[in-house]
């Protein structure tokens, strides 16, 4: 499959005080592999947590007038990946946190570091008190919209908050994690998009199935020792995929270990590529879905 | 805020991050009452403001209102109903003292209750602050407190009530009423009565059972009525 793969890069859009360029400008790169395609590179640390995802990218014999004007803070970027025949999807999006290039043999590698949703964790303040019996869900809303630039999108958590309800100051991440640890919910930012989900559940909708018939699960092992090992989770190595993303609930069906064979919720997703090498893989840490 | 560096020493990392940590840990705070309601409860603006710093520039903002603030009056022993009661305005300042744990459910049922959250407990957060009227900034300090009183007073203690070893003494502007061990003295409009062992006099003139009237000729008549 790997002549299919495909990445599309997205760099901007660019305001004229951010990047110089004409307003709303980005930069495109489409690199389906072939010769005539600039090389690009990846490592992304998708998480289930609140830590924002990390993105590593590098793009090599980038023109100089182009990666000048990268290295802008906070400038977006958006890495979409998939097959010629499925077309392509987000894998991950954020905020450029530092761009530097450099000598690598004959060529010049422009590497790009980008968080997802560090900006706005950073720059999401607010001074507010939510009323008692108020519903969870509406304050993980109001809170998502505390945050510039994020999305609302899964909010899987019910009940209401107490008699007195809570009072939220200084940065909406705290508030978050800190409702979190009260109320037994995950959240994160993934793609520009804030997702809760309740400790030990998945996302909604059906489970993404990796298995040995489709050709898409490398390898399966146990995550932990011990006699629970199956229970506690798995890792997976599987052909990239950017529709698995943390907290997606996995079936997974293998042949070589029939015994792993289960469903599981996705927490932390590192995806490799390569559009010129041999990396395409996605390894997921995953926990037994109960 | 202290800038790290991935060469920063683990214990310095520490030390930042438990500084950060306390700093959110709300124990007390100064208060001022927006709004009282008839229930006991008020709503208490904190007069702290918050502090943040976003690309190297520092923005003060005021928190958000606390509302249903349950109050604290220091003297109210419930079990006898005898208290001590202030009144209290929007305006008056005070101090927010914060529960550890999340009393929702003390102060809407009494008695000893669960804390509210489903997983772990609030603690230490501004949501469970209550409120004690009277701590003051300097500017709405009471001036001239008695140095050897105990004193229930207006702002200039031109209306008062003052307790001092073997005295009380109750005073509205001139007039006084002041009871000592054996002796009773109220002064009004410039007389003056005392109450005594040595009898009741006015202005100094003995009028108790004992008094005397001069200019009269003895024999079986009365003196007339007062005039």
């Amino acid at each position: 499959m790997t002549f299919l793969r495909q990445a599309e890069l997205l760099i901007g859009p660019l305001t004229e005080t951010e990047g110089g360029g004409p307003r709303n400008e980005a930069y495109r790169i489409v690199s389906g592999g072939l010769d005539t395609d600039l090389r690009l590179r990846f490592s992304i640390d998708l998480s289930a947590t609140s830590e924002p995802n990390k993105i590593v990218l590098a793009v090599t014999n980038l023109a100089p007038e182009r990666w000048a004007r990268m290295a802008v803070k906070n400038t977006l970027v958006q890495l979409s990946v998939g097959y010629e025949d499925t077309g392509l999807k987000l894998l991950a999006r954020g905020g450029i946190a530092s761009c530097a290039t450099r000598r690598e043999g004959d060529e010049r590698v422009t590497v790009i570091e980008a968080l997802d949703g560090y900006g706005p964790q950073t720059r999401g303040i607010l001074n507010r008190t939510y009323g008692g019996g108020m519903p969870l869900k509406d304050v993980f809303r109001d809170l998502a919209r505390s945050l510039p630039g994020i999305d609302i999108g899964s909010i899987d958590v019910s009940g209401n908050l107490p008699p007195k309800g809570v009072h939220a100051s200084g940065r909406v991440a705290e508030t978050l994690d800190w409702l979190a640890d009260r109320y037994g919910v995950t959240w994160s930012i993934q793609g520009g998009v804030l997702q809760v989900i309740k400790d030990g559940q998945g996302l909604p909708g059906e489970a993404l199935v990796i298995s040995s018939r489709n050709r898409n699960l490398i390898s399966i092992s146990p995550s932990a020792s011990g006699p629970d090992a199956a229970q506690d989770g798995v890792e997976i190595i599987a052909q990239l995929d950017p529709s698995i993303r943390p907290g997606s609930v996995v079936s997974v069906d293998s042949h070589d270990q029939p015994n792993l064979n289960g469903f599981y919720v996705a927490q932390s997703v590192n995806a490799l590529g390569d559009t010129h090498g041999d990396d395409w893989t996605m390894t997921i840490r995953s926990t037994a879905r109960p | 805020m202290t800038l790290t560096t991935a060469n920063t020493a683990p214990e310095e990392l520490e030390r930042i991050a438990f500084d950060r940590q306390t700093a959110r840990l709300r124990t007390a705070t100064p208060g001022i009452i927006t709004a009282v309601h008839p229930n006991g409860t008020v709503d208490v603006q904190p007069a702290i403001m918050q502090v943040t710093t976003l690309d190297g520039v520092r923005s003060d903002e005021a928190l958000s209102v606390l509302t249903g603030v349950p109050t604290i009056f220091t003297y109210y022993t419930q079990t006898l109903g005898l208290s001590i009661t202030l009144p209290m305005q929007a305006g008056d300042e005070g101090l927010l003292i914060v529960a550890d744990r999340s009393i929702d459910n003390w102060q809407v049922a009494g008695g000893v209750q669960a804390a509210a959250e489903p997983v772990s407990p609030r603690h230490h957060n501004l949501t469970d602050a209550l409120f004690v009227p009277g701590a003051v900034s300097e500017p709405n300090a009471i001036a001239n407190v008695s140095n050897d009183a105990i004193q229930i007073r207006n702002r200039d203690a031109s209306t008062s009530l003052s307790l001092r070893e073997c005295e009380i003494m109750l005073q509205v502007g001139s007039s006084t009423i002041t009871v000592m061990d054996g002796v009773i003295t109220l002064s009004a409009g410039g007389s003056t009565i005392t109450l005594g062992g040595a009898g009741l006099s006015h202005n100094g003139k003995n009028i108790g059972d004992n008094h005397a009237h001069g200019n009269v000729t003895p024999g079986q008549g009365q003196t007339g009525v007062p005039v």
